[in-house]
Order: structure tokens, then C-alpha cells, then sequence
């Protein structure tokens, strides 16, 4: 038998769906970020923080994902912002093909950011690029801070880490900065933020760190 | 999680090499799977041999290798193998390093006749 040999790197259908979101997320001139955790880390109550501070002077829109219910669809939309919701079915992560039925839509429209709310898992979402400028790891101080070591391709995936339901230190036994280093010995760029949903906390440091990589985008 | 669309993918590429070189059968395909692509390679094995059944590429047998991911030392350059759970430099213990590969898939051979 003749031996071909290749040096092809294996592209999926998702890498060009995500090749072509990243296009149309360029043309709305947003930041776009991939929001990815365990189940009830605290996605949601981050992004009700985020809307609340940034809906004045700032167009956003969510994109979030569950397997069933649009719970945390109306939930952000309380705070009077657009966000649309994705049922996956069965299906335990986004992909390409799921945001970009949202977002061919409102291809005319111009977004500051784009907020994508991953469904709760730390393993598949890592390999599915969706057309975002970067991943925001969410890790509770509720889950053991070896959280990091044990989902390596994830941590290295993101650029973001967020430390967040600091609020609940008093009561369990976790040190944000060994959640924050176990994380740094794979991915040492990450930027790390320290937050509480429910008090406040670290919150005005995320929110400064979204304007400025909002205003490099416009 | 994606392995059934990188099998696809796989296959696909498999038939574009058997038109090139006018094959009638394919052999041994080998791919390289990084340690960081969370392509898990028995899953991967087993899409590839569901796909194949009736196709083209009956018969033809995958031979994954799976490579841990290598790292560039931004402090004193040398290129290594990163650990399971630390990354760090193995020289000399810099957490300063990028990530080199190790996140993709690569077909690197196939044999056809």
C-alpha cells in the first residue's frame, strides 16, 4: 500500500459556522463573551449584575442555554435587556450552528456586547468555539479548589477567570487564591476577578474590565 | 464530545486522498489527537468504525496517537511537554509560557492502494 503523508488539521463544521459568527460579531462592533461553569456557579446572577450596571449607555444582548426551560432567559430580561433563549434538548453544550439562528437575525444590529451563556458544563463547551473573543470560566467557592486541575482543557480554553459567590467564605472551606493559582499553572494569562453576586463584592472590577475591552472594539 | 463530526471530517478528508491517488482501498489511518482537544479517542474510534460500515472507506483502521500538548518557556525558551495538571516550564519552573499544540487533530498518514 502507498503511505500518503499529510500534515491536516481536522476542521469541523463547527469551526466554520463559528469562523463566520465571528465575522458577524465583528460587523455589530460587540464584545463577545462565552460564559462557561458547573451547573450553579452563578452564571445567571453575574449577568443580572452586568446588566444592571452596563443597560444604561450600553446595548446588550443575551444568549443563554439550557437544556429545558426559559427560566434564565426571563430572568435577565427583567432587567430590561434582550435576551434570547436557546433550548438545547439534549444536547450538553452550544454550538456554532445554535448561535448563529440568533444572531443571522440581527445582523444589522449593533451590540457594545454579546453575553453567551453556556449550558452548565465544563467539558464539552471547552471544544466548541462559538465565534466569541474569549471564554469567562466561572468557578464558586462552594466547588473544592482543585476545580481547576481537574478540568485542565477548559481552564487553558478561557481567558477570564471568575471566582465568584465570595459572599459564602465565612461558611465553607475554600481559599480563592488556591482556586486562582491551581488555574494559573495552566493558563498563567488569565485575568481573574474575585465576586459576589448577592453582596456586590469584586463586581465593579468585572464590570471596569468589560468597558475597557468594550472601548477597544469600538 | 464532538467526535462523531471530527470521524466525519476524518472521513471525508480519507476520500478527498483515495480521488487524488485514484485508490480503491484505504488502509491504516494515522491521526494525532492532542491531549488538549477533548476528543476522547475510543469515542473516536468508535464513531469512525459506525461511519465507515458501507462506505468508501470500509475497512480502513484508525490508529490515534494520542500527544500531550507541548508548551513554549517565555522565560527561558525551551519547548516541553506540559504535566497533566500544571503546565509550568519543566526546566525551570517559569509560569510564563504559551501553549504550542496539543488542541487540534491531525491526519498525518493514510495509506491507499
Amino acid at each position: 500500500m502507498k503511505k500518503v503523508k499529510l500534515e491536516r488539521k481536522v476542521t469541523t463544521q463547527n469551526d466554520q459556522i463559528a469562523s463566520t459568527n465571528r465575522r458577524i460579531f465583528a460587523k455589530m462592533g460587540s464584545l463577545v463573551i462565552n460564559l462557561v461553569s458547573s451547573p450553579g456557579s452563578g452564571k445567571t446572577s453575574l449577568i443580572e449584575q452586568t446588566a444592571m450596571h452596563l443597560k444604561d449607555g450600553c446595548k446588550l444582548l443575551v444568549i443563554t442555554g439550557d437544556l429545558m426551560t426559559d427560566n434564565d432567559a426571563r430572568r435577565i430580561q427583567r432587567h430590561g435587556v434582550e435576551a434570547v433563549q436557546i433550548t438545547t434538548g439534549d444536547a450538553c453544550h452550544l454550538d456554532a450552528r445554535m448561535v448563529s439562528k440568533v444572531i443571522k437575525q440581527k445582523a444589522n444590529e449593533k451590540y457594545d456586547l454579546v453575553i453567551i451563556e453556556n449550558v452548565g458544563n465544563l467539558v464539552c463547551p471547552a471544544s466548541f468555539d462559538l465565534g466569541e473573543d474569549l471564554k469567562v470560566l466561572l468557578i464558586s467557592v462552594t466547588e473544592g479548589d482543585d476545580k481547576p486541575s481537574k478540568y485542565p482543557p477548559m481552564v487553558s480554553a478561557s481567558g477570564v477567570l471568575v471566582v465568584s459567590k465570595i459572599d459564602l467564605l465565612p461558611y465553607v472551606e475554600s481559599d480563592p487564591e488556591a482556586i486562582i493559582s491551581s488555574a494559573r499553572r495552566i493558563n498563567p494569562d488569565l485575568v481573574t476577578f474575585r465576586v459576589s453576586s448577592k453582596t456586590g463584592e469584586g463586581i465593579d472590577q468585572w464590570i471596569d474590565w468589560l468597558r475597557s475591552e468594550m472601548a477597544k472594539r469600538r | 464530545m464532538h467526535e462523531l463530526s471530527i470521524a466525519t471530517r476524518i472521513m471525508e478528508i480519507v476520500e478527498e486522498v483515495m480521488k487524488e491517488h485514484s485508490a480503491k482501498r484505504v488502509g491504516e489511518i494515522t491521526v494525532e489527537v492532542g491531549s488538549l482537544s477533548c476528543i476522547d479517542p475510543s469515542s473516536l474510534e468508535f464513531c469512525f468504525e459506525a461511519i465507515v460500515a458501507g462506505s468508501p472507506l470500509e475497512g480502513a483502521k484508525l490508529r490515534i496517537d494520542r500527544r500531550q500538548a507541548m508548551a513554549k518557556c517565555k522565560r527561558c525558551g525551551r519547548e516541553y511537554q506540559v504535566g497533566d495538571i500544571d503546565f509550568s516550564c519543566t526546566s525551570c519552573g517559569s509560569q510564563d509560557f504559551e501553549i504550542t499544540s496539543g488542541t487540534d487533530v491531525f491526519i498525518k498518514q493514510v495509506e491507499v492502494e
